[in-house]
């Protein structure tokens, strides 16, 4: 058992008990990692603050039946990742759908706005909009294993597939994401003059 | 199958994304929302342990009663039955 594993085991036995101090140990681990997360599932600020709100009172409404072997990082995720799932479900609108529907649009590729230039360097502009235009079964594992830090196997049980599947879904989607970059123009020279 | 991501500068790409930070304020009232349901189960759970340790309390009485009013229904029959009351 690593350290980890026993100051899960630790948390949880406080949080059974209702405990405060012991929920606010795992929302200072886990709210910014959470909200980046479905913010970035959901590319939507509002939704992944409704989202991950929702997240926080299923623990709270789940605490009194935690098992003494959870992991809370991979739980958290799990139900965050679910939600998400059910947000798109009875949304009838699968998010990543946005992207394509943006290059069909007349004008074709959107303007950069000051916000994207201000946000990231250009290759990071480039990965965010890679990122973003990939269907959301591999945005989910590229942000669970990539940004978030998961091993394969957590995020397979995040997903609720084997991690045979999840290596299989991984590797797609590292090529899908490699594929997509190549076909994000890069900003005009003349435009970052400006901007830098 | 997946490129070791040590070496593979895509992996490496995603993980140097710069994090998408929540609104402090936002963050506070969820928190304290938080909280307020966890007080709000923990008056729930106290008051659930009051009423089952009060229901416990009046088994042990209710039982205990019956067994003694048993005994010497008992004990009485058996000695007006040898005569000796």
């Amino acid at each position: 058992m690593d350290v980890d594993q026993e100051f899960d085991q630790a948390i949880v036995a406080r949080l059974r008990t209702g405990d405060s101090s012991a929920f606010d140990v795992v929302y200072r681990a886990y709210h910014a990692h959470l909200f980046n997360f479905l913010a970035r599932l959901s590319r939507r600020r509002e939704v992944a603050e409704d989202l991950v709100e929702e997240t926080w009172l299923r623990l709270v409404a789940s605490a009194p039946q935690l098992r003494d072997d959870t992991r809370l990082g991979p739980w958290l995720f799990t139900v965050a990742r679910n939600l998400y799932r059910s947000y798109c479900r009875s949304r009838l609108v699968e998010a990543s759908h946005a992207a394509d529907l943006i290059s069909l649009w007349p004008g074709g590729t959107p303007a950069f706005t000051p916000f994207d230039v201000a946000a990231a360097s250009e290759a990071e502009r480039r990965v965010e909009a890679a990122l973003a235009g990939l269907p959301v079964t591999y945005r989910e594992v590229l942000l669970l294993v990539c940004v978030e830090g998961f091993t394969p196997a957590e995020a397979a049980a995040a997903c609720g597939i084997t991690p045979e599947a999840m290596r299989q879904r991984l590797s797609r989607a590292r090529n899908l994401l490699a594929e997509r970059l190549q076909r994000i123009p890069a900003m005009p020279a003349r435009l970052q003059e400006v901007m830098w | 199958m997946v490129t070791d991501p040590s070496n593979d500068v895509l992996w490496s790409q995603l993980e140097a994304l710069t994090p998408v930070v929540p609104d402090p304020i936002y963050s506070q009232s969820v928190r304290a929302r938080c909280h307020a349901a966890l007080a709000r189960q923990r008056g729930r759970d106290a008051q659930g342990n009051t009423r089952v340790s009060r229901i416990g309390r009046l088994d042990v009485v209710l039982v205990g009663g019956f067994t003694f009013v048993y005994v010497v229904a008992v004990v009485l029959d058996a000695l007006a039955s040898y005569g000796v009351l």
